[in-house]
């Protein structure tokens, strides 16, 4: 063992933590090492000093600073605790119960909207609406398949029929055909068999299929001798337009008056129009209903204007005789009565009761 | 000694358990056992009576703080020593970077002084001469351990200053007994080289 290695081991020597062959050894070097006794000397004198050092005293409010410090902290850590947890006590429920009430309130609006949506997305007018409007008119034109043929048309019987309506119209609309045009009766003299607006393919209901049925049976080729205000694509363009008119009329509410002109115009030869005058048209109406529903008939659609009375019914179209003259027992049929080349099949009738 | 050693263990445990039901009082038992303990080994390490002090605080507290985490694998003086040498280290860390920025100031020095260390009453017997004698060298000592790294501080309060065996000191630095041993060699080295030019009678 050289010098070197004893004093390394020196330090473990004075701790007594040598085994007792190290031990043996590193004593044995000291009695002839006067180098390594010295350095033993001074560890021994550091290890004492180090030892000897006095215990200090530690300022004698240090164990309340300590505890006063905890306390304060135990304070934060509970209030932190409630902030923490509190929300979950309080503010969940609310925040769940305002969240149900948003859903509430936009399931509501939803609801409201959507039909009021179907409404506007709509591209062409209910059959109701076009009946209302045929039913202003005051000159009684054109076959009564007129209606038949538009009639798909409206979105509750034809909903896929919209589709393809609206697609014409679009397409019309943005080819620039001047739509004005098309209103003017006899303008533009189309025979409908060319180019009849399109037949649906399927008749999706029941209940359409008696008017599928009567659409069917007309013929074509003969039916309107005259001008045909609905043509393909001038006829397309007219419906564009008034499906145009339509919507204005939804954004704006009432019709303006030019406009509602205009549209009887263009209902003009939709179904016969039989015009009557009699002294009592409230009471004539009800004969008249009675006369409709005796002959096999159906009332579809009723409307007072003022004193005039004007009544939409379906009946088959070898009864129209028989309406022809019956009604004539009511009062005076004002209009030329109708009867050669009427369509096979269940025809509508638009009969006006006016006061004389 | 052993027997006294584990009967506190046993006393420290149940105010332990007591501090993790939430008893924060039953911490103050712990705190007045070891406050002096804990104190003198921040004072010797940092060489600063003030900032003993704080240091102390600072170790309770994240002691109290962490006290949930204690499961009894070594002594709460095992466990509190070691949070009060991190905690004095740190400060040495941060106390050299603020004095390598700072210029001192001589005012300073002589304000800062005013809380002089506050030893134990000498043992009797001692003249005048000898008690200013022993100051100066306890002075001596002490600027000695300041000039030596942590590393070495720590391990010669360990085991020279609390007279703690090599066993103990290893789970307080968290390193392995041959360590300790070749650490605790090397810095009584650094030690008698700074006290031999400290003393250098000596």
């Amino acid at each position: 063992m050289n010098c070197q290695e004893i004093q390394k081991s020196l330090s473990s020597y004075v701790d007594g933590v040598l085994s007792s062959e190290e031990k043996k050894l590193l004593e044995g070097h000291l009695t002839s090492c006067a180098q390594c006794n010295d350095a033993l000397a001074e560890l021994q004198r550091a290890k004492d000093l180090l030892g000897n050092l006095d215990e200090v005293e530690p300022p004698p409010w240090l164990t309340a600073k300590i505890m006063s410090r905890v306390r304060e902290e135990k304070e934060q850590r509970a209030s932190f605790f409630k902030k923490l947890f509190l929300p979950f006590h309080i503010k969940v429920p609310l925040q769940a119960l305002s969240v149900i009430l948003v859903g509430a309130i936009v399931f509501q609006v939803y609801r409201m909207v959507e039909p009021a949506k179907k409404i506007t997305q709509a591209p062409s007018p209910p059959s109701l609406l076009m009946e209302q409007e045929a039913l202003k008119e005051k000159t009684s034109l054109g076959a009564g398949k007129s209606t038949e043929a538009l009639s798909p048309l409206s979105p509750q019987k034809m909903p896929a029929d919209n589709v393809v309506a609206k697609k014409e119209e679009t397409a019309q609309l943005s080819s620039g055909a001047p739509a004005r045009e098309v209103q003017k009766p006899g303008n533009v003299p189309v025979t409908v068999g060319e180019n009849a607006p399109a037949i649906p393919p399927v008749a999706p209901e029941e209940k359409t299929k008696k008017e599928v049925a009567g659409l069917v049976n007309v013929p074509r080729q003969t039916a309107i001798p005259e001008p045909q205000v609905y043509g393909s694509a001038s006829g397309d363009a007219g419906k564009a337009a008034f499906f145009e008119k339509k919507r204005a009329e939804e954004k704006h509410g009432a019709p303006a008056p030019e406009e509602t002109l205009k549209k009887q115009t263009a209902f003009q030869q939709l179904m016969p129009h039989i015009v009557v005058s009699a002294p009592d048209t409230a009471v004539a109406k009800k004969i008249a209903e009675d006369i409709v529903k005796q002959l096999g008939g159906k009332q579809i659609e009723t409307l007072t204007q003022g004193a005039t009375e004007t009544m939409i019914a379906e009946l088959p179209s070898d009864k129209i005789k028989e309406l022809y003259e019956k009604l004539n027992y009511l009062g005076k049929i004002k209009t030329e009565p109708q009867l050669s080349d009427l369509p096979e099949g269940t025809l509508r009738v638009q009969i006006e009761i006016s006061p004389q | 000694m052993s027997n006294k050693a584990d009967r506190v263990h046993d006393d420290d445990f149940t105010f332990i358990s007591r501090c993790q039901k939430g008893d924060a009082e039953a911490f103050g038992a712990l705190v007045e056992r070891y406050q002096k303990k804990m104190f003198n080994i921040a004072f010797r390490m940092t060489g600063d009576y003030e900032a003993a002090g704080e240091i102390v605080q600072e170790a309770f507290l994240s002691a109290f703080r962490a006290i949930k985490t204690f499961r009894g694998e070594a002594t709460f003086a095992t466990w509190m020593t070691s949070i009060v040498l991190n905690h004095a280290k740190n400060s040495l860390k941060k106390t050299r970077v603020i004095s390598h920025y700072e210029t001192i100031s001589l005012d300073q020095s002589a304000e800062a002084n005013d809380e002089t260390p506050r030893f134990d009453p000498p043992a009797r017997g001692l003249s005048a001469v000898e008690l200013l004698e022993k100051k100066n060298v306890q002075e001596a000592v002490q600027e000695a351990i300041n000039s030596l790294d942590a590393d070495f501080r720590e391990v010669l309060i360990l085991k020279d200053i609390q007279e703690l065996s090599y066993e103990e000191i290893g789970p307080i630095l968290n390193i392995p007994d041959g360590t300790v041993k070749s650490r605790i060699f090397r810095a009584r080295e650094a030690l008698r080289e700074r006290l031999k030019s400290k003393l250098g009678d000596w």
